[in-house]
């Protein structure tokens, strides 16, 4: 069964011409009557439990909100203060220096594309100013004797930065890679495909109970491997340095055909002309990947960064079932600090507030997206 | 502190959600309206023919027990459980049925039983640890007993004492019915240990007395046999264990009666540093788990595994060498070991039905009393002393080897806000192995976490 | 063999001057063996689990770094369907899915069809409140609707399980720019045959709607049947567990490393739905897929 994604007929239809004409009040009564219906259930929904779920959440976190005796007490900022705080706090130069010099990195990058006029001076000031206070920001740690009302917090947080920033370049470059490899005519193209991308469908569950057995040093094909290669079994799962890297392997061997089906979306909107007019210029494979196929994929690269940002943030279920978060919190991540903090410890006001922070992150990337798009479209 | 919300504020936040929900319930139990609870006048005429819910985290096993109703034929926890409630169901004289919910495994229990609390469906009587009993007890959301075992004929004269202690608070209210104790063993591989000549002529497993004896052991062990002397599941909380077990034999506490923290002492960096000295000599490994470290000790590559009661008779049936189950080996001046307790909880419901409550009360009585078959049947120690000084017990296969477990048991004090503190505890104490701290540093940091749970 | 859909072909790396025949068909080779290498490697992590799972527990014990099933047995998966809850689980996520997937594509369709076409007020800050929607991450704030089924005594029940993924922002951005694109000639067409907006919307336009409601259907039963995080939270009776969540419990458990074959067997019944499913409607899921990032 071989077809064209192209079939939507969203992308097809040639756009409405204004609408409208005379109407009489009565008929437009009706009308409005009409859209009420037909847009109560949706509305009824999304206000219910979407929106009304953040404005609780914000309730919530301003108060001591006990899980199991349903009582809320303490009105305040005691909730954030317990997940921003610290006793002992001191700044250095030298704290996290390695994540602040990337980070400098950046604004150095957005500078320098201003100045040469790639960038609006505007668009280049706003995101450097927030970028560069973070920078002064992560300075601040525990001084000796000090601690962080919250340590957990903070390594949750920081695993959760390290999962999105180590497998969404793994998944944007691989699905690409793949995408590449397998966009060709032809059935052993095609199984390739297929192959590539059945992964993606399994449950959470299936995927990790595979890899767990995978990984485990007595009884896994990696082990097996690496044994016979004289490097030895590593036991993965339970090593703090490579728990988290062994989670975002499994996650890329997951996911990674979702991000190919879109590089192939996107691959297939760039006009084959210009390749043949490239190759009537004599232009080499390279030449032509790297001013056709890259500029034409720009779009559907910044949907695919942006939608594994997003989803990176609020990765739960392969940690929780791969590691619980261990060893030692050494892959510890938010949601799932949520998830104990709420349920198990019972604190859903400190839950809400963290599950907060995420609403904040994932707002600023939307934003951010939103912003980068409507650039590129103008 | 600011004024509580009241439930029909709490209600008002949710209008909202309301409005787009049927509310058919509110949530949450009552505090406090139990106490009133009389449950020595309920008569048996009350009782005749109640249903009541029971939740535990053992499974269902039903296609391995059907109707059976002797205990005896049970061979693992589940079956066992079942069975009993077979029997309770089928034997009772008032004729009270006990239904069990479905319940989660035990990696999910908990959540599950906060879920039931908050929605306010929690069944009549629960299965919970001792330890975690302050939790529950200390929001008012469990039945204070200390009244009422006696209406029950339940006789606290026949508990050990490290049973009873596990159960009742500082103000001497108990909120449990023990069903058993279960404490960290040694589980020995004694042809292992006979290569290793750590066996005496009599055939008895020698065992290391002091911190240095041990290590010495292991060294001999390795040298005589190259295999690992001894492992324990570092992901199944093991090491926070060790390390409770090794401050109690010194004596002291991790934490005071009063629910004061005292992990950076004297003898909590003794305890401390002789677990760190065992990883840094290789003679424990870090990221052994329990599956891993009991796997390898089934294949008969580890001379002494650390782990708990309830494998005893599976490790009796499926070990392919001599095997025997021991004591933990005191290495002070005093025995003692870490150790918990299952115990039956009757949570506090909102029409404080006095009848639904004794017939609770009944069930985790009738527990007790065939408590002989869950102590066979499992490898736990019995909390009787009648059942643990008896000749069958004792000659019962592996249990005159740990009976003497179930006297020096210590157990955590009933303390409110104890699990977010073990929690904080263990984790500060791996930082020792897991990432190099030293040993000073971690326990200053589990001082301050375990004091600011307890708060 | 079914075969995932091929998108237009694309000519990255083609025509180029021909080089001799012979050379090409050696790098046509190379290039398959090559690709071919990674497939296997990439499919090795199911086909191990298929190979365990219809292999003997005992002989497991003793060693699982096999390809070929040792002591071939069939016992691990009859052995799950009879006596685990897995029937019933698939069963929740059918029910829950079905529930969700319907949801979706009905409240979408109706609202998109208001955004797309009718005209009434607030119908801008309506919009815009929709794609509001779109930036609030459903995964992170389960706290709050947790709360809200629990204290309404409706937790493990299908209503919590699907009423709060039914209403999809995204879903309803897509179909109201397909109710924009329709050509406003095929509407008047039916208004002068005196049909109201009911009938419109019931006779022409969700008929033309078909492919992209299709599209954003298997969107959602994906999202849906894969979902982890909110069944676990408000599913915790095992009789409310969904295919996913099922699977996920029993890996904690003490038994289940000692049987590796009974554990795979469920990864292999629980992921065979889904991958059916796949093999079958691929080129819809891919389209689903491609529509519901955006992308398209």
């Amino acid at each position: 069964m071989v077809s064209s994604t192209k079939s939507i007929p969203a992308t097809q239809a040639p756009p409405a011409p204004p609408a409208g004409g005379r109407r009489t009040s009565a008929s437009s009564r009706r009308e409005a009557r009409t859209a009420a219906v037909f847009l109560a259930p949706f509305l009824l929904l999304f206000v219910a439990f979407i929106l009304y779920p953040v404005l609780q959440a914000v309730a919530m976190s301003l108060f001591d909100w006990d899980l199991l005796t349903q009582s809320a007490t303490d009105f305040g900022l005691d909730n954030y203060v317990r997940m921003l705080g610290g006793t002992g706090l001191t700044w250095s130069l030298t704290s996290m220096l390695s994540w602040r010099l990337v980070l400098l990195a950046v604004v150095v990058t957005l500078a320098l594309a201003a100045r040469r006029g790639r960038l609006g001076a505007r668009t280049a000031a706003v995101t450097a100013a927030p970028l560069l206070l973070l920078v002064l920001a992560l300075g601040i740690h525990p001084g000796p004797g000090g601690q962080w009302n919250d340590p957990r917090f903070w390594a949750a947080l920081r695993h959760t930065v390290e999962f999105t920033v180590v497998a969404t370049p793994l998944l944007v470059v691989g699905g690409l890679a793949m995408a590449l490899l397998v966009n060709r005519k032809g059935r052993s193209s095609a199984f390739y495909r297929t192959a590539f991308f059945l992964p993606y469908v399994l449950p959470v569950s299936v995927v990790t109970l595979i890899w767990i057995y995978l990984l485990n040093p007595d009884r896994g094909l990696v082990a097996w491997l690496t044994e016979r290669l004289g490097l030895g079994a590593v036991d993965y799962l339970n090593e703090p340095t490579t728990a988290l890297p062994a989670v975002i392997l499994t996650t890329v061997w997951w996911t990674v055909g979702f991000t190919m089906i879109l590089f192939l979306a996107g691959l297939q909107d760039i006009e084959p002309s210009l390749y043949e007019a490239a190759s009537l210029d004599g232009a080499g494979r390279w030449d032509s990947f790297l001013h056709i196929t890259v500029p034409g994929l720009k779009r559907v690269t910044v949907l695919v960064v942006v939608s594994q940002v997003i989803a990176s943030f609020q990765i739960f279920g392969q940690v929780y079932l791969m590691t619980r978060g261990g060893p030692g919190d050494s892959s510890l991540v938010l949601i799932q600090h949520v998830y104990e903090s709420g349920i198990r410890d019972s604190a859903l006001g400190y839950a809400s507030a963290l599950s907060l922070v995420l609403l904040v992150v994932i707002l600023v990337v939307s934003l951010a997206q939103l912003k980068l798009l409507r650039s590129e479209e103008s | 502190m600011t004024r509580p919300l009241t439930r029909p504020a709490l209600l008002r936040w949710s209008a909202l959600s309301v409005a787009a929900l049927t509310l058919s319930a509110c949530g949450g139990a009552a505090a406090g309206s139990a106490e009133t609870a009389d449950l020595a006048a309920v008569t048996d005429d009350d009782l005749e023919g109640l249903t009541i819910t029971v939740g535990d985290f053992f499974g269902d096993c039903v296609d391995a027990v059907g109707d059976e109703t002797d205990p005896t034929v049970g061979t693992t926890e589940c079956e066992t459980m079942r069975i009993l409630n077979n029997k309770f169901n089928a034997e009772n004289p008032w004729g009270i049925t006990v239904n069990r919910e479905a319940g989660s495994e035990w990696s999910v229990y908990y959540d599950a039983v906060n879920s039931a609390f908050a929605a306010d469906t929690a069944p009549d009587i629960l299965f919970m640890h001792a330890a975690n009993i302050p939790d529950y007890a200390g929001r008012g959301l469990l039945l204070p007993l200390d009244d009422s075992l006696e209406a029950a004929g339940i006789d606290t004269a026949d508990l050990t004492e490290p049973a009873l202690a596990g159960v009742t608070d500082g103000q001497g209210a108990v909120h449990g019915v023990p069903h058993d104790l279960h404490g960290n063993l040694v589980h020995l591989n004694m042809d292992l240990l006979a290569e290793a000549g750590l066996v005496t002529a009599e055939g008895e497993a020698v065992l290391p007395t002091s911190p240095e004896e041990l290590v010495e052991h292991a060294e001999q062990f390795e040298q005589a046999t190259g295999r690992q002397y001894i492992a324990w599941a570092n992901d199944f909380n093991i090491p926070f264990r060790m390390f409770w077990t090794l401050v109690a034999q010194q004596g002291e506490t991790v934490i005071s009666d009063e629910g004061e923290a005292t992990v950076d002492t004297e003898a909590g960096r003794e305890a401390l540093g002789v677990i760190a000295d065992l990883y840094s000599r290789g003679i424990a490994q870090p990221e052994q788990t329990y599956d891993s470290s009991q796997q390898a000790w089934l294949n008969g590559e580890v001379g002494m595994l650390v782990n708990g009661t309830w494998v005893v008779n599976e490790y009796s049936r499926s070990a392919s060498f001599d095997y025997r189950a021991l004591d933990f080996p005191t290495l002070y001046d005093q025995p003692g070991v870490w150790a918990n307790s299952h115990t039956w909880v009757v949570p506090a419901q909102e029409d404080a039905d006095p009848a639904r409550y004794r017939a609770a009360l009944e069930y985790a009585a009738f527990m007790l009393e065939n408590n002989e078959a869950w102590a066979l049947n499992t490898g736990h120690l019995s909390p009787l002393t009648s059942v643990l000084e008896s000749d069958f017990y004792q000659q019962a296969d592996q249990r005159a080897g740990y009976a003497t477990t179930a006297e020096f048991a210590s157990l955590v004090p009933q303390v409110d806000g104890w699990q977010g503190a073990e929690d904080a505890l263990a984790r500060a104490l791996e930082t020792v192995w897991l990432t190099g701290a030293s040993v000073e540093d971690a326990l200053a940091a589990a001082q301050s976490q375990v004091a600011s749970q307890l708060d | 063999m079914a075969v995932l859909t091929s998108p237009a072909p694309v000519t990255a790396t083609a025509p180029q001057a021909d080089p001799p025949r012979r050379r090409r068909r050696w790098s046509r080779i190379a290039f398959h063996v090559a690709v071919g290498t990674a497939v296997a490697l990439w499919l090795l992590p199911m086909l191990w689990m298929a190979v365990l799972a219809l292999s003997d527990n005992e002989a497991l014990q003793r060693n699982s770094q096999t390809l070929v099933p040792l002591g071939l047995t069939f016992d691990n998966v009859v052995g799950e369907l009879r006596t685990s809850l897995i029937p019933r689980w698939f069963f929740n996520s059918v029910v829950v899915t079905g529930i969700t997937t319907a949801g979706t594509v009905l409240t979408s369709a109706l609202a998109g069809y208001a955004f797309g076409r009718l005209h009434f007020r607030f119908k801008k800050p309506l919009f815009v409140l929709t794609l509001a929607g779109l930036m609030v991450p459903r995964e992170a704030m389960f706290i709050p609707l947790y709360l809200m089924f629990a204290t309404t005594d409706q937790l493990n029940s299908y209503q919590a399980l699907s009423m709060p993924r039914i209403a999809l922002p995204l879903g309803v951005f897509i179909m109201t720019q397909f109710f924009k694109a329709v050509p406003a000639e095929m509407e008047e067409a039916a208004r002068l045959d005196g049909a109201g907006h009911w009938r419109t919307f019931f006779q022409i336009m969700l008929p033309l709607a078909k492919p992209a409601m299709a599209a954003l259907a298997i969107f959602a039963f994906v999202q849906s049947w894969n979902d982890y995080l909110w069944p676990l939270v408000v599913g915790t009776n095992p009789q409310f567990y969904t295919l996913t969540v099922g699977l996920a419990q029993q890996q904690a458990s003490f038994e289940a490393a000692r049987s590796l074959g009974d554990l795979m067997a469920r990864g292999v019944l629980g992921s065979l739905p889904l991958v059916v499913v796949f093999l079958l409607f691929q080129r819809h899921l891919v389209r689903g897929i491609a529509l519901g990032s955006g992308e398209k």
